[in-house]
């Protein structure tokens, strides 16, 4: 399994005869395009000194906020992914009465100006229904639940997109062949249809987390702001910025860009490690 | 006494109706070590039969057994058969021998012994040395190898196989039409094999299994079919060249096959246009042997071109071509000259106005 990525070894890299600008200008809009997110980046420095680092880092209320981010968009990103791997599957295979309407109302929460997510949760606990759910222990308003709740439902859509659009690429005769060499149904989606959709799970999973590592909107409407209880970085940074405190607000910014950035990069290093690429 | 061994695959009366299409009354028998290639125009259905055999899709009438058990409704792992689909369907991330060893894995043989077989079977095709690729990297010739590999190494009792050579040009396909023969020389193996190329068809099969919009037309070997399709359809599709157009009349001792003002045999065939499949294997030539007897039917034709410098030389006679023959340099084009056939021998087709096969 140790083998050199196929891309790599079989497919040549300058076909003959292609013109050179036909490789230099995406090329060149590619290095303006991530030139201009660095130079982004790092015109916050200008901003920030030293001393807000150390008041940010010194901040319990932030280290707090900081570990609720970190467990609440994992928590969301998994579960979006959970859910996404068989619904993309029935997206991508199920015939039924209904599917356009279905496969719509799963996009929707992408169109929706997230804020709107929260409003709409908020609404829905104070039905009957919602506080019923809320009476059975498990409380969502005001509460890190809530946060995990509402970056969930905005994140997921788009790790089933993804999910769907993984699903559809794969080749359905790859699971017949494996039913006929003596898998069964579970067996050959454990076996043939997952690591088929291997980068489509590695896609949604990274979308999904990033998504809600920086989601605030919802979060704000839904869950509150508690110091030490429903704050998240991004609250954090918009709280900052709301009073006026630029410095700490570009500080928080940056040191959450450095660390997301840092797990994506370990992320898809392992992930690439795990198998051949194809 | 020991019973005859039962047929390893027995269709009975196979249906499916799906929306737009429908295959019914579909019904072969297939001995062991034989080979039946069913054969037909694209979209006849030959595909959707190979996935009702592997289990892919459960038919809606019928009965399917292989090996004298009844699959019709059991599950594909457990019909004990190898399947090679039109696209090889190699699984992209496991290696060579990874695929051909993945049905081994799912009987849970031990490590050594999946490793033991399936270099045996890698040996056997010529593809050792691509055990650790992966398939994106193989050649269209290699990876159906390694997908023939894969069905084979589980010793299925019925090998399918989906148009294996669509995907091949021609030298690799002639390769492949080599190996299977020797398969099953070797393994005795059991084959269905679906195709449209006339070429590969006759190359491969024991049996011929002719299919047209969801209905078998004909099984028999495939000299038989030759000589004796049983429609019009077939001729046409098998491309025969040794079809002669006519007539079938009512006269006063009934009815007659005509060609031209000539009554040629009597038949029972309706009215109207037919045609008459000449079988070129029995014409004699020989002005003195051409004439007409009791069981042999007299036919005078007009040589057209009796050329030895053709490549294959060939004498064309009004309307047809009569392949490998040349007559000497005396009978030149123009001449009459009286062929003669047995009359049991020729095929009488009503002709049909559909043009599906051509």
């Amino acid at each position: 399994m140790n083998q050199a990525p196929y891309h790599a070894a079989s497919v040549p890299a300058h076909p003959c005869g292609g013109s050179r600008s036909m490789r230099l200008i995406p090329l060149l809009l590619l290095l303006c395009y991530a030139g201009f997110l660095a130079l982004l980046i790092g015109s916050a420095f200008l901003y920030v000194t030293p001393g807000d680092f150390a008041t940010v880092l010194r901040n319990p209320d932030l280290r707090a906020a900081a570990w609720l981010t970190l467990w609440s968009a994992t928590l969301s990103a998994t579960l979006a992914l959970l859910l996404a791997i068989p619904v993309g599957l029935a997206l991508s295979r199920q015939r039924f009465p209904g599917r356009g309407l279905i496969d719509t109302l799963v996009d929707l929460p992408i169109v929706m100006p997230n804020l709107v997510i929260g409003v709409f949760l908020l609404v829905f606990f104070r039905t009957s229904l919602g506080q019923g759910i809320q009476g059975l222990g498990l409380r969502f308003v005001f509460a890190p639940a809530g946060i995990v709740l509402a970056q969930f439902i905005c994140v997921a859509p788009y790790a089933v997109r993804l999910m769907k659009a993984a699903f559809d690429a794969v080749d359905p005769r790859l699971e017949h062949v494996a039913r006929t060499l003596g898998w069964s149904a579970p067996q050959v989606f454990v076996r043939v249809s997952l690591p088929s959709v291997r980068g489509g799970i590695i896609a949604s999973g990274v979308i999904a987390w990033a998504l809600a590592m920086g989601l605030y909107g919802p979060l704000m409407v839904f869950a509150g702001t508690t110091r030490q209880r429903t704050e998240v970085l991004a609250t954090s940074v918009y709280l900052e910025l709301s009073i006026g405190r630029i410095g700490t607000a570009l500080a928080i910014t940056l040191i959450m860009v450095s660390f997301t950035m840092i797990c994506l990069l370990l992320f898809k290093r392992f992930a690439a490690l795990r198998m051949p690429r194809w | 006494m020991v019973s005859p061994q039962p047929p390893r695959l027995l269709i009975e009366d196979l249906g499916l109706s799906l929306p737009g299409f429908s295959i019914t009354g579909v019904s072969l028998s297939l001995a062991a070590g034989r080979c039946l290639v069913l054969l037909g125009p694209t979209g006849c259905g030959k595909t959707l039969v190979a996935d009702m055999i592997c289990g892919l899709r459960r038919p809606q009438a019928g009965r399917i057994s292989i090996a004298g058990r009844e699959v019709t409704t059991l599950d594909p792992a457990d019909r004990a058969i190898g399947y090679v689909p039109q696209d090889h369907a190699l699984l992209p991330f496991k290696t060579v021998a990874g695929n051909i060893g993945f049905g081994l894995q799912a009987r849970r043989l031990p490590a050594h012994k999946i490793a033991q077989r399936v270099n045996d079977m890698m040996t056997r095709l010529g593809i050792a040395h691509l055990a650790r690729r992966l398939p994106a990297g193989l050649s269209g010739g290699e990876r159906q190898r390694v997908a023939l590999a894969r069905a084979l190494v589980t010793q299925p009792q019925l090998l399918i196989l989906d148009e294996p050579l669509s995907a091949l040009d021609e030298d690799s396909g002639e390769d492949l039409i080599a190996l299977l023969a020797t398969l099953r020389r070797e393994l005795g193996t059991t084959v269905l094999h679906i195709c449209h190329r006339l070429d590969e068809a006759f190359a491969l099969a024991d049996e011929l299994a002719i299919m047209r919009q969801g209905r078998l037309e004909q099984i028999a070997s495939p000299e038989q079919i030759r000589a004796w399709p049983a429609s019009a359809f077939i001729a046409r599709f098998l491309r025969l060249r040794n079809l002669l157009p006519g007539t079938v009349v009512e006269t006063a001792q009934g009815k007659v096959f005509r060609i031209g003002d000539r009554d040629w045999l009597p038949c029972d065939l309706p009215c109207g246009p037919a045609q008459a499949v000449l079988p070129w294997s029995e014409l004699r030539l020989d002005p003195d042997n051409g004439q007409e007897t009791d069981d042999r039917l007299g036919i005078p034709m007009r040589i057209i071109s009796n050329r030895p410098q053709d490549r294959e030389p060939c004498l064309q006679l009004d309307g047809i071509c009569v392949p490998g023959i040349f007559l000497g340099e005396a009978w030149q084009a123009g001449r009459i000259i009286t062929c003669s056939l047995p009359r049991h021998g020729i095929c009488l087709l009503p002709s049909e106005n559909d043009r599906e096969a051509s």
